[in-house]
């Protein structure tokens, strides 16, 4: 008696993922539009989120008016440091809010009632949350990059081939970031206070990534390029766009490699966060 | 014993569960991060029972009002009917699928509110939120339009339709959560605690609404519920279960004749008496001059007791009261815990 679930063929899988997108879509809509109800308070909220996040760019600016060079990088290379890994994290934070919150949806039990609706929970808890304000975030990473390319004259300066590193790489950026809330939300099956925790990578790491990672320990160099490869989704890519030899002893490939090395991360959480729904059906809690 | 398919569970077999299990393991909580890692190495954890075996069909059609005091297993058992937890023994299959393994096939073809909270998007209006289920669902537009209206005839959703969900009110909040429970043509509906906390009028509202949807839709219903009137009003069979265990399985007379259905008669004394005995009744409260009286519904009628109650006593006022669900079936399960405990 099962109808249309069962798909014939390759493609369903396609029909599938589409139809997730769809839902995502609709989803998202619904939230933007109630929430373009009050005008005022979402054109005031991202102007605040913008400015805040401004007036970070603002303060390494200043940083800059007393020493020339930060581990021997300038303004415009380290504002392209800054835009490769604010731009990610900000799109990140406009379409996966709903992983932010996701303890939540454990602690107040909506989690179940995902469950219970015939679609993937993960998209569900994914479409969870929209926050419009989230888009001061991203306006000003895409102001600090705007502002990187011009004072690096990419224009004329970059080929296709940079053009496409770059793009490349904020792909990788964004994969690596929602791998990071991936794992964040899955912590929430086993404690709901962890997701403070991930924000130290989250919050932390993207802080950090503005800075040229040469300039910071062994220790720390080592741990964002082995375990938690925050190195790929700025500062290794940087590096080679700037025309600088590959770090740390990296093959050459390695500027390249950001969106594979951060797809393994995203890989990674969702086959934790797999583990996860299983640990919570077997607990309930 | 070897697993039964979907096909045998007997004609019209809706719900069918043997030997349903649920321990939970539960470690002393840590706080904090580590704390919980630690938590998870730690092997010091008790088993809690909280479903012990139960078997239970439940033919299409049925309306079930499945009963049992706080704590008795009651919403362990929903959830792993609607595939929310899955069962540590035995087997389910409802509507032909095992419910946790095939979750998106399966939730399809069923409805969940659960009382406490809502189905519905918080930020958004009534409308709104139901039009997302239709995707959530994928339900056809025309077949939605024809299921709203109907819905809206009985609950008059009409109202509060533009009102953001958080806005309404908790009988209006019910009323929309059943509507939406419902729209995709689900064959069944878990309804957890779907009176709680209302008034009279929005209940019996529920109540109607429930009642139509099952006659009229033939939409098999699963109830929980405190409320000893939304059992009398709608439910043909009720279920009960206390720790886990099965208690009663048949009909609500069946219920009443093996629970002998008592009645209270709360008097407040017009003047100070040292004792207070009454024929046919026995003294279970005293506050004052305040007397609650416990009496079978089938030995003595209220107005004969109220007669004797008068001739014997000066009486300032009184108030006969139908017992909750829980005062029912009290004994039942208390002297299931006693021979529990005396085991031991």
């Amino acid at each position: 008696m099962q109808s249309t679930l069962d798909g014939a063929g390759g493609g369903a899988h396609v029909r599938r993922a589409g139809g997730a997108v769809a839902l995502y879509g609709v989803l998202i809509a619904a939230q933007v539009r109630s929430q373009m109800q009050y005008k005022t308070s979402f054109v005031l909220e991202a102007l605040g989120s913008f400015l805040g996040n401004v007036a970070e760019f603002a303060a390494i600016l200043i940083f800059f008016q007393r020493f020339e060079t930060i581990g021997g990088w300038r303004v415009p290379e380290v504002a392209l440091l800054y835009g490769l890994v604010a731009l990610p994290f900000a799109v990140v934070h406009l379409f996966g809010q709903g992983l932010d919150e996701f303890n939540q949806h454990i602690r107040q039990g909506t989690f179940d009632q995902m469950l219970v609706r015939p679609r993937t929970a993960f998209l569900q808890v994914l479409a969870s949350k929209f926050q419009l304000r989230q888009l001061g975030r991203l306006g000003e990473g895409l102001l600090v990059l705007g502002l990187a390319l011009w004072w690096l004259d990419a224009w004329r300066r970059w080929g296709a081939s940079e053009w496409l590193l770059a793009g490349w790489t904020m792909v990788g950026g964004v994969l690596f970031f929602l791998g990071l809330m991936v794992f964040g939300a899955t912590l929430c099956f086993w404690t709901v206070e962890s997701i403070e925790a991930i924000n130290i990578l989250t919050y932390g790491g993207s802080e950090m990534a503005r800075y040229p990672l040469h300039i910071f320990g062994d220790r720390l160099r080592r741990l964002f390029v082995y375990v938690v490869p925050l190195a790929f989704v700025n500062y290794v890519p940087t590096v080679a766009l700037l025309d600088r030899p590959v770090p740390f002893g990296l093959p050459a490939w390695a500027p390249f490699a950001s969106p594979l090395v951060c797809g393994l991360v995203l890989a990674g959480g969702m086959a934790a966060w797999r583990v996860g729904v299983r640990h919570y059906l077997s607990t309930g809690s | 014993m070897p697993g039964i398919g979907a096909g045998a569970t007997g004609a019209g077999g809706l719900i069918h569960a043997r030997g349903l299990v649920k321990h939970f393991k539960v470690a002393p909580r840590r706080p904090g991060l580590l704390g919980a890692l630690r938590g998870l190495a730690s092997r010091e954890a008790a088993t809690v029972r909280a479903v012990d075996g139960i078997d239970l069909d439940v033919a299409a059609g049925e309306l079930v009002g499945y009963l049992g005091p706080n704590g008795a297993g009651k919403s362990t058992t929903l959830k792993m009917l609607t595939g929310i937890l899955v069962p540590t023994a035995g087997e389910v299959r409802v509507a032909g699928h095992v419910p946790w393994a095939d979750r998106v096939a399966y939730t399809r073809r069923i409805g969940v509110v659960f009382g406490q909270r809502t189905n519905l998007w918080w930020d958004l209006p009534t409308q709104d939120s139901l039009e997302l289920l239709r995707h959530v669902y994928r339900v056809p537009a025309d077949r939605f339009r024809r299921n709203l209206r109907v819905f809206d005839d009985l609950l008059e959703l009409g109202a509060f339709m533009h009102t953001p969900v958080r806005q309404l009110s908790l009988g209006q909040r019910m009323r929309a959560d059943l509507a939406a429970a419902l729209l995709h043509d689900p064959d069944l509906v878990f309804l957890d605690e779907p009176t709680i906390g209302l008034d009279v009028v929005a209940k019996g509202r529920i109540r109607e609404f429930i009642r139509s949807i099952n006659a009229e839709r033939g939409v098999t219903v699963m109830l929980t519920t405190h409320d000893l009137g939304d059992v009398e009003k709608l439910c043909r069979r009720v279920v009960v279960i206390a720790g886990g265990r099965l208690l009663f399985d048949g009909t609500l007379e069946g219920l009443h004749a093996r629970f002998g259905h008592a009645r209270e008669l709360v008097v407040d004394f017009d003047a100070d008496y040292a004792e207070v005995p009454l024929d046919g009744a026995t003294v279970v409260a005293r506050d004052g001059r305040r007397v609650t009286y416990r009496f079978a519904r089938g030995t003595v009628s209220a107005s004969e007791l109220i007669r004797r109650l008068v001739d014997r006593y000066r009486v300032a006022d009184l108030t006969v009261r139908e017992p909750d669900i829980e005062a029912v079936i009290r004994p039942f399960y208390e002297g299931g815990a006693g021979a529990a405990c005396a085991g031991r």
